[in-house]
Parts: structure tokens; C-alpha cells; sequence
């Protein structure tokens, strides 16, 4: 028989404020075990939490960003349950009355857009972290990020196959990276989910049993493990068998997920109105301040530069893949003043080879040793034909490592394009003197054999003679007989 | 096992991770089932159409700024644990293998 996958994801997002969420704790990722707690976050009797204003607003970002309708009067909820690093036996979360309901993500994958909808987002703390090499069969806790805030984004069931669910995940990255929210650095765990994936016959309306996979942080992790999953379940029912809802756990070794048994007895979290916090209300004045604080989504800032700025689909998806590489095109394109198409695209491409080549991460552009302001100087100087293309890249190169101007070093280096004509001329006549075979070679037919020539000229020029004129006189020159 | 109305004392004794020997959960369970009679009596309040109250006092969650304060003394906090090591809590190993 032939099934179709369903899959929705609940996406946990750190938020990233300097502080936890019910207390003054540091969230500073990386420092040594239990330095960032408190008697609020980890759980001292009569240790009152109270909430962080910032935390409030970054949700409030997101919930707009997404379309959300926005709960002005949002609860919060004890999630009750025992484990070693939740210490005080709940989380705080929110549960009958969310923050925000509806909405949806506008994902693009592999040329084609979808819409994911959301169920909710809503507000809640994160656990500490244990770690199971404790000596003699026991596990070490780490409170650390107990109490970070976190979203937990839950989407509906809109997603059929792994790879687009993977997108999802890269797409709220970039959404909330756009949003300066959260760094979204999945190894960090600053964004992570659960996967909820089930199997129907093609063409039924009714869900299948599901099972749920927890915790993947990282997006190949989210890709194979829902493989993997809709693998194993098209097995079991094409045997006969049935799916057993149940949790499962991935295992990227073995490249398996596996059953969690000893989580899934009694699954009663016992939800009950937070009483040590009052409704969370949210003012319209409040509302108004968020949605003005949106900035344009990655999604939308990518049609603009092709609808706009005539960049193809490939260009435009590459530049908008972090916010801060988005910025540094546009503030080169509008340092160049009036650019045509040809220009923009010819900084969308310097970026995308020269600017992306010499830096780790996209994100760095915002830092970059070269400044938007003085690649565009440089992009001037191929606009009014002073420097050539190839040598701009050599111009770059070198301002990247000495931070000079690039007109200092084209002066310095003798770099600009030759303006005398008669030198080219001479350069010209000298390369097809000393190449008679190829000349000949030219003149029977085999013209493509010009791109040795200019080869020739441009290597004698050091690159500096203008490829147009090199071109037009070598064609005249060749086409007469002398 | 036990003709409790309102409690499985057994369910309960779970979600708190306890557990309980036969005598405790006859014992408990019958006294659960008192306390959970007593407050039956507000069962006979006619409630329809009143929304739930889930604070007496009807003010909005009050928020602080995102401001770093300090926080407890890493060995203050150890010390108070059944078990520690030199930076961590140390528990019972909470997986298998």
C-alpha cells in the first residue's frame, strides 16, 4: 500500500535575553555547572519568581512575525513531573491559555512555497542539563539553564515528508535570527524539537497512531530521524503490524530511533494555573510597540532583492540567509548610489565569492575586515572601467589584509586599467607576432582560439589592459591579413 | 483492590514516585478518600457559567528588566544537595546502559 507521512514539529527557541526568565540569572551559554542559579530557578522553598519584561516582547515579535493571534490575558501553567533536572518537580510553562494561537510559517523548499500552521506559541522555562558520566552509575545535573526562557512553537500536522520538515526548522531559524530573538544555534540547544510523525494510506483523511521523537538539535538529526521513522513505520504496517504510540529517541550513531519505555508510563502532567504568577496581560499600546519593532522576514526581504533588484532566485536566497549578510549586500548596493542590474549583481556575486569565502559563518559580514562602504569604492572603480573584474577580486584580496582603500592600492600597486591605447596596441601586435601557429590556426576557422590570445595580452598587461579593447583589436588585427 | 471513589492511591503514589506497601496504600488511600469527601461538599456549588479563578487578586503579572543579578554562591547551593561533586549535583543515574 502507499502511505503518505504526517509530521508536525514543536520547536523549543531560547530566547536571548541576558537573563532566565523568573530570575536575575546570567543565560550566558558555556560557563562552568550550577554558576548561574539562584533560590528562584532552582527551586528553594518560598522563592518567588517574577517575569522578565524582555522575554515578553521577543515572544511577542514572534508571535506577530508569524501571523498569531495574540491572548491579551495568557496564563501560566505548572507542567508537573519528576526528573533530576527540574527541580522544582513542574516547569512553568503555559497551557489552557496560551500567548498565541494560529498563525503559520511560510517555508520555501526546493522551489516551492508552503505554508506550515501553527497551533501555538507560548511561553515556558527550560530544565537544567544531566549528563549520565557521573562516577559510579550516576548522573551529574547542571542548573545552569534551568529557567532559560524559551518558546515552544507547535505547529499542526502540515508536513508530509523529512526534508521539508528539516527546512522548517531552517526557516524559523532564520526567522528568528531576523527577529534578533535568539541566536537559533541548534548545537547550542538554543533551538531544538520534538517530531510527531505518523503514516496514513494516500488518499485517507484520519491520522494514523503517531509516535513522537524527542529532542533533535540538529537539522540533519531532524531529517534522519523522520526517515528513519517513516521508514520503520511503512515496515511495521506493510507486515501487518501497528504502530505503537509511543515516545522514541533518536540515535544518530546507529542512525535508529529508539523506544523510550521507561517515559512513557503514566503520562499526567496534572496542568494547574501557576499561582505564584498573575495573568500575563498584554497592553494593545504593547502590541502596537512589537509590530513596529518587526523587521522585514527572510522570506519577504528575498522576493524584494529579486522582484526589486533583479537578483536570481539563487543569489537571493544565499544573501538572505542571515540577516547580517542581507544588511552588508544592501549597504553596498546603496553605496554604489544609482546601480543598474548588471552591478548589483555584480556585488551580489563578489560577496557571494570573495565576501563569503574569508568568512566562517554569514553572521560575520556584519564585522567584516572590509566594510560595505569600501567594496563599494572598489565596485566603482570596475563601474567606470578603472579596474578590471579579475583584478578587483586581487584589489579585495589585498584590502582584506591591510584594510587600505581600494584606490591606495590599485595606485600603490599599479593595478588600474591601462588608459593608454597605443600600450595595448603594441601588447596586441607583440602576442600575434610571436604566436604565427595559432595565428594561422584562427584563420582557418578555429576562432575560438581568441581566448588564448587575450590570455596572452592580458598576462603580459598583468591583467591591466582593458578586455574590451584587447578583444575588439585582436579580432580586427586577426581578421586582416597582415 | 481498593473501592476508593474518588483516588487510585496506586496512580497517585506513581506520579509522586513512591512507593507504597500494601498496608500504606489501604491506609493512605482511605485517608485521601476523606480529605477528597470534605472538599466533594463544594461539588453542590451551582458553577455554571462563572470562569475559573486562578488568582484572588485581579492584578496583571508584574515584569522586571533584563538585568543580571547576582547569583548564589556555587558552593552554598552544593552544599545543600544529598550528593555533589566538585560543580555538579550528583543523582542516581536516570538512564539505562
Amino acid at each position: 500500500m502507499s502511505y503518505e507521512a504526517v509530521i508536525g514539529l514543536e520547536i523549543h527557541v531560547q530566547l536571548g535575553t541576558r537573563t532566565k526568565i523568573f530570575c536575575g540569572c546570567s543565560t550566558a551559554f558555556g560557563a562552568p555547572p550550577n554558576e548561574h542559579v539562584c533560590p528562584v530557578c532552582s527551586g528553594q522553598p518560598g522563592a518567588m519568581p517574577v517575569l522578565n519584561a524582555e522575554v515578553v516582547r521577543y515572544a511577542l515579535r514572534m508571535a506577530l512575525a508569524c501571523g498569531c493571534d495574540v491572548r491579551r490575558d495568557s496564563r501560566f501553567a505548572r507542567k508537573n513531573y519528576f526528573y533530576p533536572d527540574l527541580p522544582k518537580g513542574y516547569q512553568v510553562s503555559q497551557h489552557e491559555k496560551p500567548l498565541a494561537e494560529g498563525g503559520a510559517i511560510e517555508v520555501l523548499h526546493e522551489g516551492e512555497r508552503f505554508s506550515v500552521r501553527l497551533n501555538r506559541i507560548h511561553l515556558e522555562e527550560d530544565a537544567g542539563k544531566t549528563t549520565h558520566d557521573g562516577p559510579g552509575h550516576t548522573s551529574l545535573v547542571d542548573l545552569n539553564r534551568a529557567g532559560v526562557p524559551l518558546i515552544e512553537i507547535v505547529t499542526e500536522p502540515d508536513l508530509s515528508d523529512a526534508a521539508a520538515a528539516a527546512e522548517t526548522m531552517r526557516t524559523v531559524r532564520g526567522i528568528v535570527r531576523a527577529l534578533g530573538i535568539s541566536d537559533g544555534n541548534m548545537q547550542e540547544g538554543s533551538l531544538r524539537c520534538d517530531a510527531n510523525v505518523s503514516l496514513r494510506p494516500v488518499g485517507q483523511r484520519t491520522l494514523g497512531t503517531k509516535t513522537e521523537i524527542k529532542n533533535l538539535n540538529s537539522f540533519r538529526f531532524v531529517q534522519r530521524a523522520l526517515e528513519f521513522e517513516i521508514a520503520r513505520q511503512r515496515a511495521l504496517l506493510d507486515g501487518g503490524g501497528q504502530v505503537v504510540q509511543e515516545t522514541r529517541l533518536y540515535d544518530d550513531a546507529r542512525g535508529v530511533t529508539l523506544s523510550m519505555r521507561s517515559k512513557e508510563e503514566a503520562h499526567d502532567y496534572r496542568y494547574f494555573p501557576e499561582p505564584d504568577l498573575p495573568v500575563l496581560v498584554i497592553a494593545e499600546a504593547e502590541l502596537a510597540a512589537a509590530r513596529a519593532e518587526l523587521p522585514e522576514l527572510p522570506l519577504a526581504r528575498r522576493q524584494r532583492f529579486i522582484d526589486v533588484l533583479s537578483l536570481t532566485d539563487d543569489e537571493a536566497s544565499e544573501l538572505v540567509r542571515e540577516r547580517e549578510l542581507g544588511d552588508y549586500f544592501e549597504a553596498v548596493v546603496a553605496a554604489l548610489g544609482d546601480a543598474d542590474a548588471r552591478e548589483i549583481k555584480r556585488a551580489a556575486n563578489f560577496i557571494r565569492t570573495e565576501l563569503l569565502s574569508r568568512i566562517d559563518d554569514a553572521r560575520d559580514a556584519a564585522s567584516a575586515r572590509v566594510a560595505p562602504q569600501r567594496l563599494a569604492e572598489l565596485l566603482a572603480l570596475v563601474r567606470a572601467d578603472r579596474v578590471s573584474s579579475k583584478l578587483a577580486k586581487t584589489i579585495f584580496a589585498k584590502m582584506w589584509d591591510n584594510r587600505r582603500s581600494a584606490e591606495e592600492i590599485a595606485r600603490a600597486e599599479d593595478l588600474f586599467v591601462e588608459q593608454d591605447s597605443a600600450a595595448v596596441v603594441a601588447e596586441v601586435e607583440r602576442v600575434l607576432a610571436a604566436s604565427p601557429e595559432e595565428v594561422a590556426q584562427y584563420r582557418s576557422g578555429k576562432t575560438k582560439i581568441i581566448g588564448y590570445f587575450v590570455g596572452q595580452v592580458m598576462k603580459a598587461t598583468r591583467g591591466k589592459a582593458p578586455p574590451q579593447l584587447v578583444n575588439q583589436l585582436l579580432r580586427e588585427k586577426l581578421a586582416g591579413d597582415d | 483492590m481498593h473501592n476508593n471513589k474518588h483516588v487510585d492511591i496506586q496512580a497517585v503514589a506513581q506520579l509522586a514516585q513512591l512507593e507504597l506497601t500494601e498496608q500504606q496504600a489501604r491506609d493512605f488511600g482511605a485517608q485521601l478518600e476523606r480529605v477528597l469527601e470534605a472538599f466533594a461538599a463544594l461539588d453542590a456549588v451551582n458553577v455554571e457559567g462563572v470562569e475559573p479563578t486562578t488568582h484572588p487578586v485581579p492584578l496583571p503579572c508584574p515584569r522586571r528588566a533584563d538585568e543580571v543579578t547576582p547569583s548564589m554562591a556555587r558552593e552554598r547551593l552544593l552544599d545543600a544537595a544529598p550528593a555533589r561533586d566538585e560543580a555538579s549535583f550528583v543523582v542516581p543515574r536516570v538512564i539505562s546502559g
